[in-house]
């Protein structure tokens, strides 16, 4: 490969959306090549910037409640009137009075809504947590990397009975446990990936509807056990931190 | 509502992509009120042309949804003073040393003022590859253009964004190296 064709490629490279021989040769050249590769890393600094400190917008609450009263609304006009697009006066006051909002169908598959998501304050919970014990330096309390430990250890302080499966093999070494005690509580198995700090915050199960999102910069990745459901959280790539909720959801 | 079953099935499969198509609409219309509208009607039309969706991804067809209103708000809004509250989320947090929060906001800011800065065609595909993590195939299907499209713009905008005198000088400081991407 040569530098002209290098640079036209570099953006896709950052993206790792090359074809496998063209990766290969494009690694190959930036090997060689101080000027190709200074543009590749700065093409993946840039990248980095945005991924880690472009904000994520994450839709309030008041919206997510007008969107669902909205919803139930249209509905019920529809059937009895044919469609009716919204008026935005009317979208305005359904969303100052979302939360006062109560009518019979409505109140009832709110709650299924509701019922079925859990509150975003549990995010923010969860980071804030993370946050707080990467700053003091005490990541967990139980310290052991042998799971045999940290298992019943976190059985008795959490009563949970959560998976801590040895993930060395990937890269991910155990660190040990500590307890969330929340709301809500959790049992918060602590592994390290060269220097990031994954934590495993695991809970009862509230419902199907967590999505992964991004708070601060940290990556909050959730994943179903059964009953229960294990809320990855790390600063680490989201690449790596999908990798980790496959692994430790196998291995429960 | 005799459809209602399956009305409610299109409601769960959209619910859970609401933060991206609020994420999508506070970067293209640049303002947290309309970007609530736009994201409450986009979210009754998608229900209501829920049929129309047949194998696509249900996130990339609400996306798509969003996206062409937020155009539609674009087209009539466009003389609009600009909100700028990008920040606003970030400033609450006490749980930091000063310092780090300083130096976070600062990075947090500066790198948002120059995406919100550049052309809504350039921003866009930016803000659906790096904060959503979409592919080229669903950023093409999204913004109705070819992936050839969409792989140009996202080198433009990133080159803009490269040539912005604050970010270059984040780009090029000592950052800690990332370790994937």
């Amino acid at each position: 490969m040569r530098c002209d064709e290098a640079s036209r490629v570099i953006e896709a490279a950052a993206d790792s959306a090359l074809a496998p021989a063209e990766s290969a040769a494009f690694g190959a050249h930036v090997a060689t090549c101080p000027s190709c590769a200074q543009g590749y890393a700065e093409a993946r600094r840039l990248k980095s910037l945005l991924r880690t400190q472009a904000t994520r917008h994450a839709a309030p609450d008041a919206l997510r409640r007008a969107v669902f009263v909205n919803l139930v609304q249209d509905q019920h006009e529809e059937s009895q009137h044919g469609p009716v697009v919204a008026a935005p006066a009317r979208r305005r006051a359904l969303l100052a009075a979302a939360g006062a909002f109560a009518s019979g169908v409505a109140t009832t598959l709110l709650v299924q809504w509701w019922g079925a998501s859990r509150p975003p304050e549990t995010m923010a919970t969860i980071v804030a947590d993370h946050l707080g014990h990467l700053q003091d330096d005490r990541l967990v309390t139980l310290a052991a990397t042998d799971g045999h430990k940290v298992k019943p250890w976190l059985t008795r302080n959490a009563g949970l009975g959560v998976p801590v499966p040895d993930l060395s093999a990937a890269g991910f070494t155990l660190i040990g446990g500590r307890v969330l005690e929340g709301p809500p509580r959790a049992a918060v198995v602590v592994y390290r990936i060269r220097e990031h700090v994954v934590a495993a915050f695991v809970m009862p199960s509230a419902g199907p509807l967590d999505v992964a999102t991004r708070l601060k910069g940290i990556n909050v990745v959730p994943v179903a056990l059964g009953d229960l459901v294990a809320f990855a959280v790390s600063d680490v790539n989201e690449r790596d931190l999908r990798r980790f909720v496959q692994l430790y959801s196998a291995g429960s | 509502m005799s459809d209602g079953s399956a009305r409610w099935q299109s409601i769960e499969a959209l619910v859970p992509h609401l933060d991206a198509a609020y994420n999508l609409a506070r970067w293209l219309t640049r303002n947290h009120h309309d970007a609530q509208d736009v994201v409450q009607d986009a979210f009754v039309r998608a229900i209501r042309f829920a049929d129309a969706r047949t194998n696509s991804d249900p996130r990339a067809w609400l996306l798509a949804i969003v996206r062409n209103a937020c155009f539609s708000w674009l087209r009539r809004n466009r003389p609009q003073v600009r909100v700028t509250e990008l920040t606003d989320d970030l400033v609450d947090d006490d749980a930091m040393p000063p310092e780090v929060l300083v130096e976070r906001l600062r990075l947090t800011r500066t790198v948002n003022e120059a995406l919100a800065a550049l052309p809504v065609h350039l921003r866009e595909v930016l803000v659906l590859r790096e904060l959503e993590d979409l592919s080229y195939k669903d950023i093409a299907l999204i913004v109705n253009r070819p992936v050839g499209t969409v792989m140009s713009r996202l080198a433009r905008g990133r080159q803009l964004l490269r040539e912005s005198p604050l970010v270059r000088g984040l780009v090029l400081a000592s950052l800690p190296e990332d370790d994937g991407a």
